[in-house]
Formats: structure tokens, sequence, C-alpha cells
């Protein structure tokens, strides 16, 4: 009678009786990832530097070469590591809290969260701002409709355990490598997991006859978050503490 | 015997390979998904009665409380729980994935909010940090979602609590999310702070689903170096500057 009890209990211990358990066809994105930096760079600016530069047309070669970021380049951020006489002007920020909701297309090096439902995935950071991406079938709205905004207008759908995303809609601005991006420009985006789980490649690709002679394409690599340490934390920042206007590198005073 | 044994035996062996194979795997529409979707609420669906606080709450510290939160608001600051839950700028999200329910806010004063199903305790509190949104943990009752919360931050973000009092790092909020029908949400959410008030302080906010085919606008942004804003908010509190 035990041997009968103990093969019960085993039986209905096992793994996933209880629990959620994804099939095949759907990755299991759910909780938090964080960008590796798989170059090895150990720096913002050579976090790309593995990935192909993007083949632009000569209209959109023109516009990325006088895009702002592009002409100040990282030497922006790093003008204030230089000493300064007295009087000496420097750039600092105004204190303002600007979270970024670009990031949430390609993420920076702040982890990211993915909720899946039937109807919806929503891609958020630890920070305001959320990416919906629609699954229930809809189509993307027409241009007229559509306010182009940082974040698009994203569908998925999943296929062979990928999730696939497509996007349009977004503001015009800069793209990893050396792109550009319209509305009018789609992105593919493939979700894919390592066998194991745990870490997880997003296939970007960039089509656009305007911008690229052809589609831009690159993966960036993320891991996913040790499961003791899986829950979201809350960035915090406050425009009103005066130490907030001031530079990340304060320079040496001469 | 050894017959019942045997039976025993195969229907424990089936079990065994239900969980173990790919047979068990579900997909995601096996979720519970009454809750999702997009919510608002419509005016007069609120039921909030007045706050029994302790008496060592003066009018002063409500006061002090009020200027906190017209100061988070200027500056664009995290505003947090229960603001987010209970603000109409933007529809309130719920999304139910398979081990956390996410409540999201499409604004630029509303870090994500996560229930998260599969912890069956908190985060031990020594290595959390206070938050505006504070630390959820949520299980199943029936259709009805409940949700604990603690680990709030006691000076970050808006503290006011509606009915009356405000938030503190020892207060603990338990919410009851459930369906009065397929068009209505409710939300009973109960605060407890001993240090803030006499008696548990429970309120009612009910809200209406929005069309599956609403399309959600663009993020609201909050720009604090906006002088105009900055000079209507600080009206109030005499004048320009009254908020820094």
């Amino acid at each position: 009678m035990k041997i009968i009890k103990q093969v019960i209990l085993i039986s209905f211990a096992m793994p996933g009786f209880s629990g959620f358990a994804f099939s095949q066809n759907i990755p299991d994105l759910t909780d938090g990832f964080v960008r590796v930096d798989i170059a090895g760079s150990g720096g913002f600016d050579g976090l790309t530097s593995y990935i192909e530069p993007a083949q632009l047309t000569p209209k959109a070669q023109e516009i990325v070469a006088n895009l702002p970021g592009r002409q100040l380049g990282f030497d922006y951020l790093r003008q204030n590591e230089k000493p300064k006489q007295e009087g000496e002007v420097y750039v600092v920020t105004s204190g303002a809290c600007n979270y970024r909701s670009a990031t949430l297309i390609q993420p920076d090096s702040s982890a990211f969260f993915l909720t899946q439902t039937p109807e919806m995935v929503t891609f958020t950071r630890e920070e305001a701002g959320i990416r919906h991406i629609f699954m229930d079938g809809r189509q993307h709205p027409s241009p007229g409709n559509w306010t182009p905004n940082g974040t698009g207008h994203s569908i998925g759908w999943y296929e062979e355990g990928e999730l696939i995303v497509e996007t349009i809609g977004l503001t015009p601005g800069g793209v990893t490598a050396g792109g550009y991006r319209t509305p009018e420009t789609v992105l593919v985006e493939r979700f894919s997991l390592s066998e194991d789980g745990e870490m997880l490649t997003i296939n970007y690709t960039w089509t656009d006859p305007e911008i690229y002679l052809q589609p831009h394409n690159y993966d960036i690599y993320y891991e996913r978050l040790p499961a003791d340490f899986g829950y979201a934390y809350e960035i915090w920042c406050d425009a009103g503490d005066p130490n907030s206007g001031t530079s990340i590198f304060i320079p040496e005073q001469l | 015997m050894k017959k019942k044994l045997l039976s025993i035996i195969t229907l424990s062996t089936i079990c065994w390979c239900l969980n173990s194979s790919d047979m068990l795997a579900q997909n995601l529409d096996s979720l519970p998904s009454h809750l999702n979707g997009f919510w608002e609420i419509p005016v007069g669906s609120t039921s909030i009665p007045k706050a029994s606080l302790v008496d060592s709450i003066s009018q002063e510290k409500l006061d002090e409380i009020a200027f906190h939160d017209a100061r988070a608001i200027r500056w664009c600051n995290m505003l947090g729980v229960p603001h987010i839950m209970t603000q109409q700028s933007r529809p309130l999200e719920i999304w139910t994935g398979p081990n956390h329910v996410a409540m999201l806010v499409l604004t630029k004063q509303s870090a994500p909010r996560y229930a998260y199903l599969d912890m069956e305790q908190h985060v031990d509190p020594l290595i959390f940090d206070p938050s505006t949104n504070g630390q959820s943990i949520a299980h199943w009752e029936g259709d009805a979602l409940v949700v604990e919360t603690i680990g709030f931050s006691g000076d970050k973000g808006a503290l006011t609590i509606p009915g009356g009092g405000f938030r503190t790092e020892q207060s603990r909020l338990l919410e009851r999310l459930s369906l009065i029908d397929d068009e209505t949400l409710s939300i009973v959410s109960t605060w407890t702070d001993p240090g803030v008030f006499a008696e548990p302080h429970t309120y009612e906010i009910r809200y209406k689903r929005l069309p599956n085919s609403y399309q959600p606008p663009p993020f609201i942004d909050c720009n604090s170096d906006d002088e105009v804003r900055a000079r209507f908010l600080e009206e109030v509190w005499g004048g320009p500057g009254s908020l820094d």
C-alpha cells in the first residue's frame, strides 16, 4: 500500500502537472532578458562592432551623415572628461528624465520584460513605456490613420518556434550599424531561443528601397535573467533633484 | 490486490506521461484571459469612502503629503500605485501571462507594474528597494485575481491614497480584481498601515472594457522643462519656483 501511495505521489509531483508549459511552436519569452556584449567591447560604441554596416542608397547616406548624433559621436559624452579652465563652458543635461521609447525596439543595456498572452505580447523595460505587439490577427493601420512614434505599430505571430514581429510607422531616426528609418520602413524581428531557453537572439531586418540597397540584417543577443532575480526593478529619476542636472562625467577643474 | 495495484500503476504512468511529454504542453489560449484588455474609468464609477486615520496624522502632515505629490507631478516623477490604478489620462492595461500579470499605463509617469503568480512569498524586504509600485504577488481565487503588495516607497511618487491617507514603507495593499460582467471590471482595494489607518481602508473602482479594436495612441510624454506647464502647476502653490 505504501508503494501505491508513493507511485501516485511521484506521478502527481512531476513538473508541469499544475503549471503552464509552452507548446513547441511557442517560445517561452516570459520574464526578463538583458543584452549581452558579445563583441567584448565594454563600451557603448563597440556593442555593435560585429555587425555589417548598413548598405545605404546615396540619398540615405546623405541623411545619415547629417544626423545630429552622428556629427557629435561619442565625443559628445566624453567632452567633460577633459579638464576645464575656470569659466570654460561645458554641456550638462537639463536634468529632465528622458525615457527613450526607441529602446523598446532595440534595447540598450538595461533589462526588458515580455508578457505573452493570446492576443498581445507586451514589451516593457524598468521605466515608462510599453511596446504593444498585437497577436490578434489585425493588420497595420493605413498611414493616414497612424501618427509615427518611437515604438511604431507592431503585429506578431508564431512560426516554427519563433515569435515574428513586423513593425511600421516609426519616427525617422538612426538604426544600429549606420542604418536609418522612416515611417515607411518595415522592420521584421525574429525572436528565437537557444535550446536551453536561456539565450535569446533577436534577428532584425530593416527593409526600405528608399534607404537600403539591400535589407539591413543583423542579430543582437540577450540572456534570460536568473530565476532568483527574475522580477523587474523600477528605474527612478527625479528631474527636481538638483543632482539630476549634473554631468555623469564631472570634469576636473584646473 | 495485484489487479488493483496494476491499475493504479497504469493510471499513474499515464499521468506521468502526460506530465513529462508535450501532451501536456499548452498554448497560450489556455491561460486565463478574462481580465486582459484595456480598461478605463467612466465618470461616477468609483465608490470611495473617507479613510479613518490614526490620531497622530495631523492636517499639517496631510498638507506636506499634498505638496510632495504636487512636486512629483511637476517634475515628471514616476507616480506609482495607487495613482496609476486610478488615473484617467490613459486606460489601465491588464495582460495575464503564464507567471505574472502586467498592469500597465502608457504614460511617462508610470513604471510597468507586475504581479507575480509564481512567487509564493514577497521578495525579501532586505533585498527589495522600495518603489512606487511596490512588490506584488498574486493568486487566483476562482475567477478573481487577488494581488498583495508591499515594498512601497514612502517618499517616491504620488503618495496620496483615494479617500485620505498616504502610503508609507509599512503599507500593505490587497486588491481583488474580478469581472462584474464581460465589460465591467471591479477592483476592490484595501490598504492597511498601522501608522496611517485606524482601520483597513477599502474602496472600489469599476472600469469599462474598451473595444477589441482599440488602438493605443502614442505614449503621453511629460516635459519637466516645459515652462508653461511648470507655471500652471506652481500657481496653486504660490507661483514660480514654489515646487522646486
